[in-house]
């Protein structure tokens, strides 16, 4: 393992000298975060919308969820209307006068005592989707600081990239594709290896494939952590971006890392050439931006977005991402299971394959 | 120190390697020549465990190569195609290839700054290997395949693209490291590097090793001696000088082109006074008089064929 390790270290210390890559792993999502901060209503500006809560339960318990909504980095920005009738509340979020609606139904303090998930209906305006993404946020929210499992049931689809400051979504949103950028460009540096013989020459050394390999990816991940780990913190500190909990975007972050070194792995070595996988990459990493939701939350988009946005692995972490800021402090690793397991699950095939590809490594002029 | 049995590869249909086998003892520069694609580069990776043999058999130093580790330990191997990070420096690029056969701390530096000190690189150690010239890239490429004092040396045209300057202390190099016991398996397509350098040559072609020995065996397997060559100013003096040497006593073959005679013979200068005295004597005035030696170009030649290589 020693070998490996030598290998990673060499790997990243190239790394760390080439000024254009940390031009684009660190300098242009800062820059270009706060440019969008500023520009799109301003970076502490928040979106103001209105819920109805209905209480039907009329308990210590369920006051408490609408209590909790008072507080909180959510206070400035939800206006909560409390209305005694669940028809009179269901046709002001029909004709937009409120933006969601948040129904505690009678035994709802029973249901929790016994251990249940929240039997709490969200309907959201058509009008105002980002009114009920927020709402649904809260609930969970509420959830969690009482230790239950989340509302039973959704109205509606569940629309990610919901509410949020600009600067809460377009922070994790530039940190993750530039994230892949710069995975590209260690990637397309690993091919050029093998493209050039170095991986060859290594081969004729004793130290082993697996080594190899190890020390090559790893570079690639731990390279890949330390600049999510800098943009989070940068972003944080300079523009007071929300992320969330440390251990659920930790966690997160890792397996966004492993899997954006999955898919550019797998393409780059797939194609064979530095070249070819550095155009090929590039192009792939601009279309799953866009599928992802980088450029356009799929809020307000029609609903195939959604799907896109799910079925690419950067848009499952921005979900990730987008989620944990809008339930704050009290959100969970369950919250993003599913962003976790996919990232997770693309990142171990991507880098299976591409060691598949390369455990040969080619000699120019064999 | 090397011996590899019945070495075949296969790249799809093309048999690259076909049957190879030869050895490389101690203190012997094994030259290993052949035309492009002869399968010289291809049959270095199988025996440096680069590239999988379909066929065969490699022992260094003993030590079976499927062995994996122990094996390549005991191999230096320059490749033609330069192994080496542009983008860290001279000094670097040692430390790096140096960790990866095993060396560690003050023995790393040591066989770092032995290695700077042989190939010349010393004072430009700390520059990036980017700004080198083809020739100290060539020498580097080769500190690096002897940092760690390896048994076998394996060098793949170590002297392409370099200057005399350069090609001088490699060759130098080389030959410190025969004396020193170093086993050293060479190709290059210069054969008059193989003349200098080489103990014993192999030839191989389309896979095959077509021929193998010492300089002077595989002249001697051409079939052929020296040769005499005698120039004429006027028409039809070569054609006359044919039957005034055909007969002398070490003349195997007489021929004649339009201004000069050739005579195939096995002691071409014994032969030169009889001869001169005989085409004075036939009212002939040489113009030039030349043995010509074979050489390894013949053989190389007569082996691998004249037809252009891809």
């Amino acid at each position: 393992m020693g070998a490996a390790l030598r290998i990673c270290a060499k790997d990243i210390r190239q790394r760390l000298r080439d000024r254009t890559a940390i031009g684009v792993g660190v300098v242009a999502p800062l820059v270009l975060s706060g440019l969008i901060g500023l520009g799109v209503g301003g970076i502490h500006s928040g979106l103001q919308v209105r819920v109805a809560v209905v209480d039907l339960d009329a308990t210590p318990l369920s006051r408490g969820l609408a209590e909790s909504m008072r507080h909180g980095w959510t206070a400035q920005s939800v206006e909560l209307e409390p209305m005694a009738g669940e028809e009179q509340a269901a046709a002001a979020v029909a004709d937009g006068r409120l933006g969601a609606l948040i129904l505690v139904p009678a035994g709802f303090a029973r249901s929790v005592a016994a251990g249940a998930p929240l039997p709490l209906q969200v309907r959201s305006s058509a009008a105002q989707p980002l009114a009920g993404r927020l709402a649904r946020a809260l609930t969970r929210r509420f959830a969690a600081r009482i230790g239950a499992e989340g509302p039973s049931t959704e109205l509606e689809p569940r629309r990610p990239g919901g509410f949020l400051r600009p600067i809460d979504y377009y922070g994790p949103s530039l940190a993750v594709m530039f994230l892949f950028f710069s995975v590209l460009g260690g990637m397309r540096a690993f091919q050029a290896e093998a493209d050039g013989g170095t991986l060859a020459r290594l081969a004729a050394t004793p130290v082993s494939t697996g080594e190899i390999l190890t020390g090559k990816i790893g570079g690639l991940i731990l390279l890949g952590a330390l600049q999510f780990g800098v943009l989070v913190v940068a972003t944080r500190l300079l523009f007071g971006v929300r992320w969330g909990p440390l251990l659920p975007v930790a966690a997160l972050a890792a397996t966004t890392v492993l899997a954006a070194v999955g898919v550019l792995a797998f393409t780059v070595s797939a194609v064979g050439n530095a070249a070819g996988g550095w155009v090929l990459g590039s192009a792939l990493v601009f279309v799953f931006s866009l599928l992802g939701g980088h450029f356009l939350p799929p809020e307000g988009l029609p609903e195939i977005f959604d799907t896109f946005q799910r079925c690419t692995p950067n848009g499952q972490a921005l979900r990730g991402f987008t989620d944990l800021a809008s339930a704050g402090p009290a959100a969970t690793l369950g919250l993003v299971l599913e962003p976790l397991a996919v990232t997770a699950a693309v990142g171990l095939a991507g880098i299976a394959a591409c060691a598949l590809r390369l455990r040969r490594p080619r000699a120019p002029g064999a | 120190m090397l011996v590899a049995r019945g070495l075949c590869k296969r790249f799809g249909s093309r048999l690259a390697v076909d049957d190879l086998g030869f050895e490389v003892r101690r203190g012997e520069v094994y030259g290993l020549l052949g035309p492009n694609g002869a399968g010289k580069t291809t049959t270095l990776l199988m025996l440096c465990g680069v590239l999988p043999r379909d066929g065969g058999h490699v022992t260094i130093d003993g030590i079976d190569l499927d062995l994996g580790a122990p094996a390549r330990a005991r191999i230096g191997f320059a490749p033609q195609w330069l192994g080496l990070y542009l983008d860290l420096t001279g000094r670097e690029n040692l430390e790096f290839w140096g960790r990866m056969v095993g060396l560690v701390g003050a023995a790393l530096r040591r066989a770092v700054d032995e290695s700077l000190a042989e190939v010349g690189l010393a004072e430009r150690a700390r520059e990036l290997a980017g700004t080198y010239s083809g020739g100290m890239l060539r020498r580097l490429n080769l500190a690096c395949a002897i940092l760690h004092g390896p048994p076998l040396l394996v060098l793949d045209e170590p002297t392409v693209g370099v200057d005399p300057q350069s090609r001088h202390a490699i060759f130098e190099l080389v030959e410190r490291r025969r004396t020193a016991g170093t086993a050293i398996l060479y190709t290059t397509h210069y054969l008059e590097e193989a003349e200098r350098l080489c103990d014993r040559i192999g030839i191989i072609d389309a896979g095959r090793l077509r021929a193998e020995g010492t300089r002077r065996e595989l002249l001697a397997g051409l079939g052929e001696g020296r040769r005499v060559e005698v120039d004429f100013e006027g028409e039809g003096e070569a054609a006359r000088a044919v039957a005034a040497a055909a007969s002398l006593s070490g003349v195997e073959k007489a021929s004649a082109g339009d201004f000069t005679l050739q005579l195939a013979t096995h002691d071409g200068p014994a032969l030169l006074p009889a001869l001169l005295q005989a085409l004075v004597g036939a009212g002939l005035a040489p113009t030039r008089v030349e043995v010509v030696e074979p050489d390894l170009q013949e053989v190389f030649l007569r082996l691998t064929g004249k037809a252009l290589r891809d």
